[in-house]
């Protein structure tokens, strides 16, 4: 019972904790992208360094796009 | 040097998966153990091997010593993985594979030898749980580190799960093992 004296102040300071980071993480476009991360891990090499950049070029590319793979196939006016 | 910072840091990766297998085995051997002495009261040799005492042992080795050697070994894997950088603070990550073993030890000699606080799945007495927040507190330099120090902007969904166990035990371990009367009494 006691230990509510120390878990409701913590749990209070969490929710704020919590609530920054995930404001932080909207703005800096952590979600910007909701597809192209899961097919980076795919495509993931053992080196470090300047891999990254290229590789989520890669995953970028890859990554499905409605509205280019639509034009691709010639079905824009259709879905419009 | 530059050498070895070319590459991830898959030592305290493999350290942690064959302890976890270890600790597995240990672990759930202790489990067959007390589950004979329900059947063999006979097999209760002695305080020290007794069900009340080994019990605690078996729990805290398959909870703590099991699964957590796995999760550290899972997460540093998939954070350096997936963040594209080597483990922020090699020492202070070996730091936390020695400590998490050194705590495991002294809950295998502890609990036998009867030193509980007698609370379920807190049972360790204070000066194990001192090293316990030490090594959390390591882990979570080092799991937080990797991250700020990651080469992709992106935060892999993973990465976000693991930091929250990495905060939910903290504060589960540091509520309830903290001593209340250290605390000023409420009003």
């Amino acid at each position: 019972m006691e230990s509510l004296y120390l878990l409701i102040p913590l749990s209070v300071v969490l929710v704020f904790l919590i609530g920054l980071v995930f404001w932080w993480s909207l703005r800096s476009g952590q979600f910007d992208d909701l597809e192209g991360p899961g097919y980076r891990v795919l495509m993931d090499d053992d080196k470090l360094g300047d891999t990254p950049v290229e590789v989520a070029d890669l995953a970028h590319d890859l990554t499905p796009d409605p509205a280019r793979s639509a034009g691709e196939n010639g079905k824009k006016d259709a879905s419009g | 040097m530059s050498a070895t910072q070319s590459t991830y840091n898959y030592k305290v990766v493999r350290q942690f998966a064959v302890m976890t297998v270890i600790w597995g085995i240990v672990g759930m051997l202790v489990g067959v153990i007390i589950a004979a002495q329900l059947v063999w009261p006979e097999l209760n040799f002695g305080p020290w091997l007794s069900y009340g005492r080994l019990r605690p042992l078996h729990t805290n080795a398959v909870i703590f010593a099991f699964g957590g050697c796995s999760l550290f070994a899972t997460s540093y894997y998939v954070v350096q993985r997936t963040s594209h950088a080597r483990l922020f603070a090699g020492g202070l990550a070996a730091f936390t594979f020695w400590g998490w073993q050194l705590v495991i030890l002294l809950a295998a000699l502890s609990l036998p030898l009867g030193f509980t606080s007698g609370k379920e799945y807190a049972e360790l007495e204070w000066p194990i749980d001192i090293l316990i927040t030490v090594v959390w507190v390591s882990y979570a330099i080092v799991f937080f580190g990797t991250i700020a120090k990651r080469k992709v902007s992106h935060i892999y969904v993973a990465n976000w799960f693991f930091g929250s166990m990495i905060l939910t035990v903290a504060v589960l371990h540091l509520v309830n093992s903290a001593e209340i009367p250290v605390l000023p009494p409420a009003s």
